[in-house]
């Protein structure tokens, strides 16, 4: 359909529905891999992380004597460190397409999951009851970053039958509460063994530590860039794949090759003082949520204001010390990394936590605009929205756009009506600017 | 009865005639948010525990501009709309706890948009077992050294016994207030039973034990109730007033065991009172019925809910929740796929609002469970 803003957007059809007993994994295998083969051959590397992701699933389905199932927020450096393989089921929400996940949210309502579980979750587990994702052996937890998941890990443990082992996120950062993730992260090692017979290898815990230190020094430099103007990223597109990559696979030798290319590009661009596709006009901070139903309308705000996408809260990830050395520290190393890490850090702990990274992403990255695509079932962050607004306005006289928005579920909030959402806002934003610069 | 009037207007006034009475004195009175947050602790500071509550709010249009009503509990929502309007002026000071995302934001919320003298938050593990007790110990522990701090006391650990001795007296009680509805035509009703044990959270412990004394004596004198259509469990989150256990005996039937906040956990176990009195307080509490926020325990909530139909003869399993309440409402989900286990229909989530609650659509889904279970 061409609407009368002259691009064309996805138009979902929920009343075919699909078979929920298909293999799942290898369907998203394909349309993603087939969605990128679309792309610009150029920039297909960009996507690198989905396809990264899809094919680990995929290879553990086909063998799942290892699989551990994990929370998208502990990310994978203790399964890996273990020679086993780690399956995120939230992460498997975020990849599939819109139209194969919808019948799995729906398929989770029905047996009792409530409509205000996040999709994210209920997806995954709609998945599980269906058998689409293979039985782990082992489940491995964290409280962090909400009660959505607390919720899933629950009804997940309980549909395989299979004991939990959990690591319980505390709210405050110090030392204190370092030291309690630690010695859990160190129990959590023994329950694997137990669960799996496997053995912790000490040497291959500490390269992929060092790995996963080495993704993490190259996010940091990537984000350092972005400080550019114009931001040297060659689409807003990336920082999701960032996320992708960092939530779920890093440890890994694949992730580290690809920030490597990031980087590479980055200061490529960088050098040579350009941006992206698109003009640089308005520089955003995604602050909350991303709807990934509908990737086109980025490219829109793109095109029609200049509307760039520099920040994005899921892949700004805090810089974290160095680990080396003995067990212990790999472990402690290991807990601030996952304490650290996006959605856990901000929605975990004290409502600060992500008032403070909003106004600091703003100041130090120059925004113009500050957007919240709260997503509907996060009522942690929801809670946050009204307060980061009134600092980002008195502090730094940044806007704040804030609307109702399910990520993955266009049924709650459709393209056009965010689009509802986001026009004027920019209107008004590149209005203010043009009169700062007359002065 | 006497005792119940009086117990009825402790739980539905705010602030209550003992909470007026104890500030008449001259003494401090400490808001908290969580049954996780051990009161026993705070009395032996000289304080008066008093739940946060969202009792006496007729809406939430100030607090909804912090806390969205598209996704949260209208429960958090009405106690800071109490906090906004001043209703909560009457408290020193509060702590808040890790309870839930809602109650968890509407506590920080508070605190950072309303001037309040004292405040403290207790991170409650999510989990039992040997580390998250030593963590809990040890957060109880800051609790115990910032009250002093603040309140210019010394929490002595005789005061602590003695404390942990009142609040047990209340637990012994209520569990023999609780088991009246062992019986097939009990002397009391769920309703009347739920406000009793309510009460707890907004009254003094030496004059909430003269209270159940009281009530208890009373009943002696009092005619059983008609044998109910169906004597039925509450599983998840009814909130702090008896309305939704009105709402079954309008309809003929009666809860008559639950596994609840404000109900029987939380008086199901006593503290342990030998020992050092504040790790055997971080023990108890931890390891007492879990609450549906406690990871890895679904198979002590499913033994729980077992041992409460065995014990008061239940007939159904009544599942309810807060619109928007995660982690009850998730726990469907399991109480469904181990209703055969649990020997008794398990109805579908009931789901209510704190204010304005939906009466007759409830009401009529209630009769309808019951009728199912009549008819098997």
């Amino acid at each position: 359909m061409t609407s009368k803003r002259d691009i064309i957007f996805k138009e979902f059809d929920f009343s075919k529905k699909p078979e929920l007993k298909t293999d799942l994994l290898h369907t998203i295998q394909q349309a993603i891999k087939s969605a990128v083969s679309q792309r610009d051959p150029a920039m297909q590397w960009i996507w690198q992380p989905s396809i990264n992701a899809i094919d680990d699933m995929c290879a553990a389905a086909e063998d799942p004597t290892d699989v551990v199932l994990i929370g998208f927020s502990l990310a994978p450096e203790m399964i890996y460190a273990m020679g086993l393989k780690p399956v995120c089921p939230e992460g498997l929400s975020f990849l599939c397409p819109t139209e194969y996940l919808i019948p799995y949210i729906d398929e989770s309502h029905k047996a009792f999951i409530p409509d205000h579980l996040c999709s994210f979750l209920s997806g995954s587990i709609g998945m599980a009851i269906s058998n689409a994702i293979p039985k782990p052996v082992a489940i491995v937890h964290t409280s962090q970053p909400c009660d959505n998941s607390l919720a899933q890990s629950t009804a997940l443990a309980d549909f395989y039958g299979v004991e939990p082992y959990i690591i319980d996120s505390p709210y405050y950062d110090n030392d204190e509460a370092y030291d309690y993730f630690t010695a859990q992260i160190k129990e959590g090692f023994r329950y694997l063994e137990q669960m799996t017979g496997k053995k912790l290898d000490i040497d291959r815990f500490r390269e992929v530590m060092e790995r996963s230190q080495r993704a993490h020094e190259l996010v940091h430099e990537i984000n350092e860039l972005k400080k550019k103007k114009p931001c040297p990223i060659p689409t807003g597109a990336i920082l999701r794949q960032v996320s992708i990559g960092m939530y779920g696979q890093t440890g890994s030798e694949h992730l580290v090759r690809w920030l490597e290319k990031h980087l590479e590009d980055a200061r490529e661009r960088a050098r040579k003082g350009i941006g992206g596709q698109h003009e640089e006009k308005i520089r955003t901070a995604w602050i909350y949520a991303w709807p990934s139903f509908e990737w086109t309308v980025y490219d829109w705000l793109g095109k029609k204001y200049g509307a760039i996408p520099v920040i994005f809260q899921a892949s700004e990830y805090f810089y974290t010390p160095k680990s080396s050395g003995d067990f212990d520290e790999l472990c402690r190393s290991l807990a601030i990394r996952i304490l650290s890490c996006p959605m856990g850090r901000s929605s975990r702990g004290h409502l600060d936590y992500f008032v403070r990274d909003s106004a600091y992403w703003c100041k130090e990255w120059s925004i113009d605009a500050a957007i919240f695509a709260g997503h509907l079932q996060c009522k942690a962050n929801w809670s946050v929205a009204q307060i980061t607004k009134e600092v980002l306005m008195d502090e730094l006289g940044v806007p704040l756009l804030s609307f109702v928005v399910d990520a993955l579920d266009p049924r709650v909030t459709s393209t056009e009506q965010m689009l509802g959402y986001l026009e004027p806002f920019l209107e008004m934003v590149a209005e203010n600017k043009q009169l700062e610069q007359i002065g | 009865m006497e005792a119940l009037d009086r117990l009825e207007a402790l739980v539905s006034e705010n602030p209550n005639s003992a909470a007026k009475a104890w500030k008449d004195d001259g003494k401090k009175i400490l808001g908290y948010w969580c049954s996780y947050i051990p009161q026993e602790l705070m009395y032996a500071a000289h304080l008066f525990p008093y739940r946060i509550r969202g009792t006496g709010a007729r809406g939430t249009a100030r607090a909804d501009v912090y806390m969205a009503a598209v996704c949260n509990c209208t429960y958090p929502r009405a106690a800071l709309e109490l906090a906004f309007d001043g209703t909560y002026d009457f408290i020193d000071g509060m702590i808040g706890a890790n309870e839930c995302d809602h109650g968890r934001r509407a506590y920080e919320i508070w605190v950072e948009k309303k001037a309040i003298p004292f405040h403290h938050f207790l991170f409650v593990p999510h989990k039992v077992g040997e580390t998250a007790l030593k963590e809990f110990e040890k957060e109880l522990l800051n609790l115990k050294v910032h009250l002093e701090n603040r309140f210019h006391t010394f929490i002595t650990d005789d005061a602590l016994f003695n404390s942990i001795r009142l609040y047990n007296e209340n637990r012994v009680l209520l569990r023999t207030l609780q088991a009246c509805l062992k019986e097939e035509q009990p002397l009391i009703t769920g309703s009347e039973l739920n406000t009793a044990i309510v009460a707890g959270v907004c009254t003094p412990p030496e004059q909430y034990n003269q209270l159940l004394n009281q009530l208890l004596e009373g009943l002696k004198h009092r005619e059983p109730i008609n044998r109910p259509r169906a004597r039925l469990m509450i599983y998840g989150w009814v909130g702090d007033n008896s309305g939704f256990h009105r709402l079954v005996e309008d309809v003929g039937g009666l809860v008559v065991a639950d596994n609840c906040c404000y109900g029987t956990r939380d008086f199901w176990e006593p503290v342990e009172a030998g020992g050092d009195p504040l790790k055997g307080i971080a023990r108890s509490y931890l390891y007492r019925p879990a609450c549906a926020r406690m990871m890895g325990e679904l198979n002590s909530r499913l033994a729980y809910a077992k041992n409460m139909i065995r014990e008061f003869a239940v007939d159904g399993v009544l599942v309810t929740r807060h619109q928007f309440c995660d982690i009850h409402g998730s726990e469907a989900f399991s109480l469904k796929r181990h209703e055969n286990e649990l020997s008794v229909p398990i109805s579908a989530p009931l789901i209510q609002e704190y204010i304005g609650e939906d009466a007759g659509r409830l009401r009529t889904r209630i009769e309808a469970f019951i009728e199912q279970i009549e008819s098997n």
